[in-house]
């Protein structure tokens, strides 16, 4: 996949939309396409108007302003919409229906869509983070969906405080009949400090109330939703620390290991519930790494993503994303 | 693997206890692949290489003599178990040995290896050794036995199990799965790919899968280390809230599209950063609360469910096509 892998890292932009801006760009250069957009003065319903991540005539950092990106292959749609700062979006995304109508500072509708983050900070103080974008532009192999991600870490440190991933399943992992075989991960951990600051446990776990802060269709076209669902963590509650995740050390050899993440929905959660597949592109490491750390760097690299620290720091650690090949992740 | 996966299963063994299980055992390896590398009757009968075991009864060529024995070497000559037993059927000192060239024993003491003796039950020596409970005390059981007669592809390793519960109950009880690896998920200096669950009461459910931090349940090789170490698994392995809370494996409940079950692979893992030491081939999770006895795919691949109490998850282990598990 390393051929069709492309990302805009080791940025640090001034602003929230200009980190949203890199990832429009990076999309649109990968085959992706923009049939509607709003500057939040002026509205485009036929393509892309927004040229900068600037404020002002055309550009993303104003209020209210609003594209939609649809994949390469047309499927999926996702709706991002700048709030009161750039500090502040809207993030949805629709499965098949597509997003219509809008204004130019309201955004468009699908009757498909799921709200992945509602009118809330997603970014750290401006100018103050780190930030990667990753994509493919093919989709999964036996699928049709197309990966990509952004994150931010703040500057200087290992602290990921925004994480966003839209990843697809593993072939063969899925039911054959799942035509929505995609987990969307996002979330944002306020503060900078290594021990408290960011994206912690209990953001990449789970609770038995609120499964987690990633989502997916389940039993999409099968009468099921867009729901939360868990991501697997490996636990054991004898010794009370991951077996598997950020504890266990390298393999016997020295390399590290990756363990892939299973994804369901608990029958406690209500339904739609069950099994959904096994992730494709993100996974869990073994070995307790660390942002900046990668693995693989020279072939298919995975970059780490989460902070070095206390256990309450483990499960942010335990999570690597594609990378791009030979490409070394500045703190 | 269907097609080179063999079984002995819905055997009945009554006052035999332990040693009608490993007698069934030796009978169903021998017919598939093994060989019989010693074995000695506990009084005077002695072969090495041979087989001297005759039958699960006492007495004269027996098995079910204090200080009997019989040591099997898989088809590739490249490890051996050791059955050894004590003064009842219950009682057994079981080794594993990455060799096949053994020597020495006599009818009461097993051959030596020339490397080291992996104790999965009992303790000691060959000089002194101790042998533990390696099964409940004798009644009417169920019995379960299957093996591949061919290794787990990039490996050497044949896995086989035996399963022992109460007949007509839904709880596992007496289980000894020995699983191979799936290659590329084993340190590349691993010289033995393969995990080994062991236990012999109802207490285990597939929750236990996340809680064998300490236990002596599932043990493995460690390249390096030269005692078998202790591991600890996780299934679908799902923590909730944080640190310390409970596994989820068996509570997905069915795909929300097919309404059939799922299962997922195992991880095994070493508790003093160790590293990982793989994914199981065979043996998996179920994520639908089951019974023992339950099938996935009966007809072609299928699996067995092996379940501890009612309302637990369970292990899915591979089982013979079409062939109905009784209770």
């Amino acid at each position: 996949m390393t051929t069709t892998r492309t990302g805009t890292v080791n940025a640090v932009p001034a602003t929230g939309a200009l980190a949203i801006f890199s990832v429009k760009t990076l999309l649109k250069a990968a085959g992706w396409t923009v049939p509607r957009s709003s500057d939040g003065t002026t509205l485009n319903n036929s393509g892309d108007q927004l040229t900068t991540g600037a404020s002002g005539a055309n550009g993303l950092n104003n209020t209210s302003a609003w594209f939609v990106i649809r994949e390469p292959g047309g499927r999926r749609e996702y709706m991002f919409q700048r709030g009161a700062s750039s500090l502040i979006w809207t993030i949805q995304f629709s499965e098949l229906v597509k997003f219509t109508g809008g204004t130019a500072t309201t955004s468009p509708t699908a009757s498909d869509q799921a709200t992945l983050w509602s009118a809330a900070t997603l970014f750290d103080t401006d100018g103050t983070y780190r930030f990667h974008t990753v994509c493919d532009s093919v989709a999964i192999p036996g699928s049709n969906v197309y990966m990509f991600w952004f994150a931010a870490h703040t500057t200087g440190q290992a602290v990921c405080q925004t994480l966003f991933v839209a990843d697809g399943m593993r072939s063969g992992t899925y039911h054959p009949s799942d035509a929505s075989p995609l987990v969307i991960v996002c979330n944002y951990g306020t503060g900078t400090g290594v021990s408290s600051g960011g994206l912690k446990r209990n953001h990449f776990g789970q609770t038995s109330a609120v499964p987690s802060f990633a989502s997916a269709w389940m039993a999409h076209g099968f009468g099921g939703s867009y729901t939360a669902v868990h991501l697997s963590r490996y636990g054991t509650p004898s010794v009370g620390w991951p077996p598997v995740v950020g504890g266990v050390g390298t393999y016997n050899d020295g390399t590290d290991g990756v363990v892939e993440i299973f994804v369901g929905r608990l029958i406690s959660n209500g339904a739609p519930t069950g099994p959904k597949g096994t992730l494709a592109s993100m996974r869990h490491t073994a070995c307790g790494r660390g942002y900046p750390t990668t693995l693989n760097l020279a072939a298919d690299p995975y970059v780490v993503i989460g902070t070095v620290g206390a256990a309450a720091e483990t499960d942010a650690t335990s999570i690597a994303l594609p990378w791009i090949t030979g490409v070394v992740p500045t703190l | 693997m269907a097609n080179t996966r063999v079984g002995t299963v819905n055997q009945t063994v009554t006052t035999a206890g332990g040693t009608g299980v490993v007698y069934l055992l030796k009978t169903h390896l021998k017919a598939h692949g093994w060989t019989v590398l010693g074995s000695g009757d506990g009084l005077s009968a002695f072969s090495a290489p041979g087989d001297v075991i005759t039958s699960a009864n006492s007495g004269a060529n027996g098995l079910d003599n204090n200080r009997a024995w019989v040591t099997l070497g898989d088809p590739g000559n490249n490890r051996s178990f050791t059955f050894w037993r004590g003064t009842t059927n219950a009682v057994w000192r079981i080794t594993t040995t990455e060799s096949c060239s053994l020597t020495g024993g006599n009818s009461t003491t097993p051959l030596t290896t020339p490397l080291t003796d992996g104790i999965i039950s009992g303790a000691g020596s060959l000089a002194t050794p101790t042998f533990s409970t390696a099964f409940q005390i004798a009644a009417t059981w169920r019995v379960h036995i299957v093996s591949d007669t061919v290794a787990v592809p990039g490996s050497n390793v044949y896995p086989f199990y035996y399963l022992v519960s109460t007949a007509g109950a839904t709880a596992s009880m007496t289980t000894f799965l020995f699983d191979g690896l799936i290659s590329g998920t084993y340190s590349s200096d691993d010289t033995a790919p393969w995990v080994l669950i062991q236990f012999q009461t109802t207490a285990f459910s597939g929750t236990s899968l996340g809680a064998g931090g300490g236990s002596s349940i599932f043990r493995g090789w460690l390249p390096g280390i030269t005692t078998l170490q202790n591991l600890q698994l996780a299934g679908s392995g799902i923590q909730l809230n944080g640190f310390g809370a409970t596994t989820v494996n068996g509570s997905y409940g069915v795909d929300p599209i097919s309404g059939l079950d799922w299962m997922v692979p195992i991880t095994a893992t070493h508790i003093s950063s160790n590293g990982i030491k793989g994914v199981m081939v065979g043996v998996k999770s179920g994520l639908t609360i089951r019974l023992t006895g339950n099938t996935l795919n009966l007809a072609t691949d299928p699996y067995i469910y092996w379940c501890g109490a009612v309302g637990n998850a369970c292990l899915c282990l591979p089982w013979i096509d079409g062939v109905a598990p009784s209770l």
